[in-house]
């Protein structure tokens, strides 16, 4: 691998040359930045993986069957599994989909499950992310650079090949396509992850749409080529949040949507990837309940873990949260990507007691778990390697069956007191080395 | 009652605008209460309509007026057949599986507050059944004194009840509120009635398995002389009409409802 | 992939306008600059008319310096560069990542050049990038309409420049038959006796018509 290590600069500058770049908005102004790469792998051995796979495949499974029956019977809060309160008064619950059964039934056709590995080893999940994960372009094309630049670092190691990752995607597509194009809807080049779009349109053979290039008429969603045919549109996998899907359903002001592509979605004409309404799903509240739905669903015990997590919704949670304040760590439900969570010992007297305030008022809004000493992974920077906080973001993908990809995004965090690794926060990315043997 | 009604919409930009799409809550549907007898649709400039029906099952119908234009003009109308004597309450649909659940909770617009809470308070000592549903709009029809103007299309059942002002929007939401803090699933109501000349709003209890339709700023049942086009949680799963354009930026929209008696030669 | 947009048409179509207004400028730069460096007496101003940008320099040196590199000046080499990466990035899954990363270098070494001291020696990568780019992009793009777009768009901005530039009448003949045989295979609008038209001005002496009549026969 020393080898590889040495070609730090020649990937970094076959990333540059291929505009791997994230964008970013800094006092206002649009900047694209390359998003900083650690040569280092997360190595997961095969065992380790396929304890993963069936955990994760298991995970996913259920949260599909709870999105089927959170918008149709219900059968999950009749039984008394989950309160009502934490469906229906969700941010990500979308009334607008309720009774709507998408193509092939498939609700989250690629989920972006975020682990960590603790210091004993231990993997627990942190969160789900079933409405547009993004990410997996990026170890995706570091891979066919870092191949290109050391050979001999492949030859050496026997390593998943990850670069099927199009593939997968594409049958994915293919397997819900309601007969028609396959279409990635971006909201524009301004979008952080534009390169990430165009990158799996061009590499899955999509057409790169923004929401001005489609039109719906009678409940089906057509293109309009520059010669006036149109076409129609099978299967959007739309990178545009569901509040912005439809103007004249979600936001209004919304100029990157598709007018009536929900009328289109509800009559059964086209497939959306990922479906709309799946929110509800990877709330930070139903997160509690994630290891319930496997039991209930599938009748089987929860492979992988969940970060102990307690809800102050609950008397009992709550009296051990407020005793237990200072060893805890707080998530706001409504926040995401990092923003909204906080650590009970780092916070001054009276923020502390207006955030104790807030929960007792408010219960419903938060979750709090248990600090998990993570496992710390090396980076490389100028002084020699380091140790840096990292998560690894799996994907996973359903189509005809559910498949996890053999690799995955691993996110660090650059600054050595920050636990948070995302990539609007400055955080860098590793590949994800799945060993093949 | 045998009524006709037309709904029309007009809006006037201050210059073109072009890939205009527009999408309209504004045709009855049948019910126990109503038959539709008939019903048709016009939009101006003419552009083909289509129809779908959103989550609460009410008729959504839409198009894309893509061509240049600067007026803007939607017309529906048709014949109601209508049951009900605005004295005893009717049934207007069967509850539908997961409505109890969906009706029960809060939205932001219904959120209960102090008023509301004191308002379901004194309705619990009636029956949980018609009658403490019609005890709570008795409660909110005295609670609300009607004002136009002090109230927007933004304010909550609380503030109204609160402020003890507002329209038929805001009597409607009240409703809904004290009725779900009361525990008796509620939903908000869009329709048309005689003598309104633009839409009008009221609400629908859950009571035995059955939907019946209470009218707080009448104080009535609903029954004969009302029209209902669509229900949701709240006013915002039932707005009338969206639209998104491209151009002018401003626009003047106006409204006319008429709702007549149908005489049958 | 064989269907695009009239958005996405535009894009290609300025992709090869700005490619090629870079990489003919570039030449035209780089001649102008070797002539420069024994004149005493500034010559940039006939330049600036010729290609009818604002001569916004203060003096010879100045335009040397920053009509190539300078990207706050809307008419330097830099920002037509900059113009082509822009339309060219929006396109990944049509002209592919390999041919995008051409522009993308052709960007970084326009960077570097600017630093260097012998700015054409760092121009002439950008020319490398261009050539590469083409090359790409006639390799890899699979559909033969759209990939006429983008050169119908680069056979345009030349038969413009040479019109301005004063190249001698029987090259632009050249350029325009080539022009003629690529838009019949875009399947774009465009005037069809234009071409016929341009000739006959370029014919005549009558460069101004002829720069008109090209900038707007097609309808994209």
């Amino acid at each position: 691998m020393d080898d590889l290590f040495k070609q730090t600069e020649t990937v970094n500058g076959l990333l540059a040359r291929y505009g791997v770049k994230f964008g970013i908005y800094k006092d206002g102004v649009f900047k694209e930045q390359l998003f900083p790469f650690d040569p280092i792998p997360r190595v997961i051995t095969k065992k380790e993986f396929e304890y993963l796979e069936r955990g994760l495949a298991q995970r996913v499974d259920a949260l599909n069957h709870f999105l089927a029956d959170v918008y149709g019977e219900k059968r999950i809060i009749k039984d008394g599994v989950i309160p009502e309160e934490f469906v229906f008064s969700s941010s990500g619950y979308l009334r607008e989909c309720e009774g709507i059964v998408p193509p092939k039934g498939i609700h989250s056709h690629i989920s972006g499950i975020d682990l960590v590995q603790a210091k004993d080893g231990t993997w627990y999940v942190l969160e789900d992310n079933l409405r547009v994960p993004s990410g997996a372009s990026y170890p995706l094309i570091a891979r066919d650079l870092t191949r290109k630049s050391s050979p001999d670092t492949f030859r050496h190691n026997h390593v998943e090949d990850n670069r099927d990752y199009a593939d997968l995607l594409k049958q994915t597509m293919d397997n819900v396509n309601t007969g028609g194009i396959n279409v990635v809807l971006t909201p524009g080049r301004y979008n952080a992850a534009y390169f990430e779009h165009s990158y799996l349109a061009e590499k899955t053979g999509s057409v790169l749409v923004t929401g001005q290039n489609l039109t719906v008429e009678d409940n089906v969603v057509y293109y309009i080529d520059y010669k006036g045919n149109k076409l129609k549109v099978g299967v959007v996998y739309r990178r545009i949040s569901d509040e912005y899907m439809d103007p004249l359903e979600f936001v209004e002001e919304s100029l990157i949507g598709v007018p009536h592509i929900m009328a289109a979605y509800r009559a059964g004409n086209v497939a959306l990837i990922n479906a709309p309404g799946n929110g509800i799903a990877d709330d930070k509240g139903i997160y509690y309940f994630v290891p319930k739905m496997i039991r209930y669903y599938l009748n089987e015990e929860p492979i992988l873990n969940n970060a102990p997590t307690y809800l102050p919704f609950y008397e009992e949670d709550r009296k051990f949260v407020l005793e237990n304040f200072d060893r805890l760590v707080i998530k706001d439900v409504a926040e995401a990507g990092g923003y909204g969570v906080v650590f009970g010992s780092k916070l001054s007297p009276e923020q502390k007691g207006s955030l104790i305030e807030l929960i007792k008022n408010e219960p419903r809004r938060f979750i709090a778990q248990e600090v998990i000493d993570f496992k710390d992974l090396d980076i490389l920077e100028k002084e020699g390697r380091v140790f840096r906080k990292a998560d690894l973001r799996a994907f996973v993908l359903t189509g005809s069956k559910t498949m996890v990809w053999k690799s995955g995004l691993t996110r660090f965090s650059r600054n050595p007191d920050s636990f948070i690794v995302n990539s609007s926060q400055g955080g860098g990315f590793k590949d994800t080395w799945v060993l093949s043997r | 009652m045998r009524l006709r009604f037309a709904y029309t919409m007009t809006i006037l930009f201050d210059g073109p605008v072009t890939r205009h799409s527009f999408s309209l809550k504004a045709l009855p549907c049948d019910t126990l209460r109503q038959k539709v007898a008939e019903s048709g649709v016009s939009v101006e400039p003419r552009v083909p309509i289509m129809y779908t029906r959103d989550a609460g099952g009410n008729i959504v119908f839409g198009g894309n007026a893509n061509d240049e234009h600067s007026r803007f003009s939607v017309t529906t109308e048709g014949i109601v057949e209508t049951l009900g004597d605005g004295i005893s309450f009717v049934p207007e649909t069967d509850a539908v599986e997961g409505d109890a659940m969906m009706y029960r909770q809060p939205t932001r617009k219904t959120a209960p507050g102090i008023t509301v809470r004191r308002l379901a308070g004194e309705t619990l000592s009636y029956d949980e059944g018609i009658a403490r549903a019609e005890a709570a709009m008795h409660l909110v029809h005295e609670s609300l004194q009607y004002e136009k103007g002090v109230t927007g299309p933004g304010t909550t059942a609380e503030d109204a009840l609160a402020l003890g002002k507002g329209v038929c929007q805001d009597y409607a939401h009240a409703l809904v509120s004290v009725l779900r803090t009361a525990g008796i699933p509620a939903r908000y109501v869009v329709g048309y009635t005689i003598g309104e000349g633009e839409s009008h709003a009221w609400t629908e209890a859950l009571v035995d398995g059955r939907w019946y339709g209470l009218d707080p700023t009448a104080d009535k049942p609903v029954g004969g002389r009302h029209i209902k086009v669509s229900h949701g949680r709240d006013f915002d799963d039932c707005r009338i009409n969206r639209g998104v354009y491209y151009g002018a930026l401003t626009s003047e929209q106006n409204v006319a409802v008429t709702v007549t008696e149908d005489v049958v030669p | 992939m064989s269907h695009i947009t009239t958005e996405r048409a535009n894009e290609l179509f300025w992709l090869g306008r700005y490619a090629e207004r870079v990489y003919t400028t570039v030449n035209e730069f780089s001649s102008g600059f070797d002539r420069m460096i024994d004149e005493s007496s500034d010559s940039h101003q006939e330049y600036c008319r010729r290609v009818n940008i604002p001569d916004v320099y203060a003096d010879k040196d100045d335009f040397l310096s920053r009509y190539p590199f300078d990207d706050s000046i809307p008419d330097s080499i830099i920002s037509n560069l900059i113009r082509a990466y822009d339309n060219a990035v929006v396109l990944r899954d049509d002209i592919g990542s390999d041919t995008l990363a051409y522009v993308q270098m052709a960007v970084y070494d326009m960077r570097k050049a600017a630093i260097g001291k012998a700015p054409l020696v760092g121009l002439l990568k950008v020319i490398d990038d261009l050539y590469a780019f083409w090359g790409c992009l006639d390799d890899s793009m699979a559909s033969q309409s759209e990939r006429s777009i983008v050169k119908t768009g680069r056979r345009v901005e030349r038969v413009d420049l040479y019109l301005r530039f004063g190249i001698p009448e029987d090259r632009i003949q050249h350029e325009l038959n080539r022009l003629e045989t690529r838009i019949r295979l875009t399947g774009l609008k465009y005037d069809v006796s234009a071409i016929g038209k341009i000739r006959e001005m370029v014919s005549a002496g009558d460069r101004r018509g002829a720069v008109i009549l090209i900038e707007s026969f097609i309808d994209v």
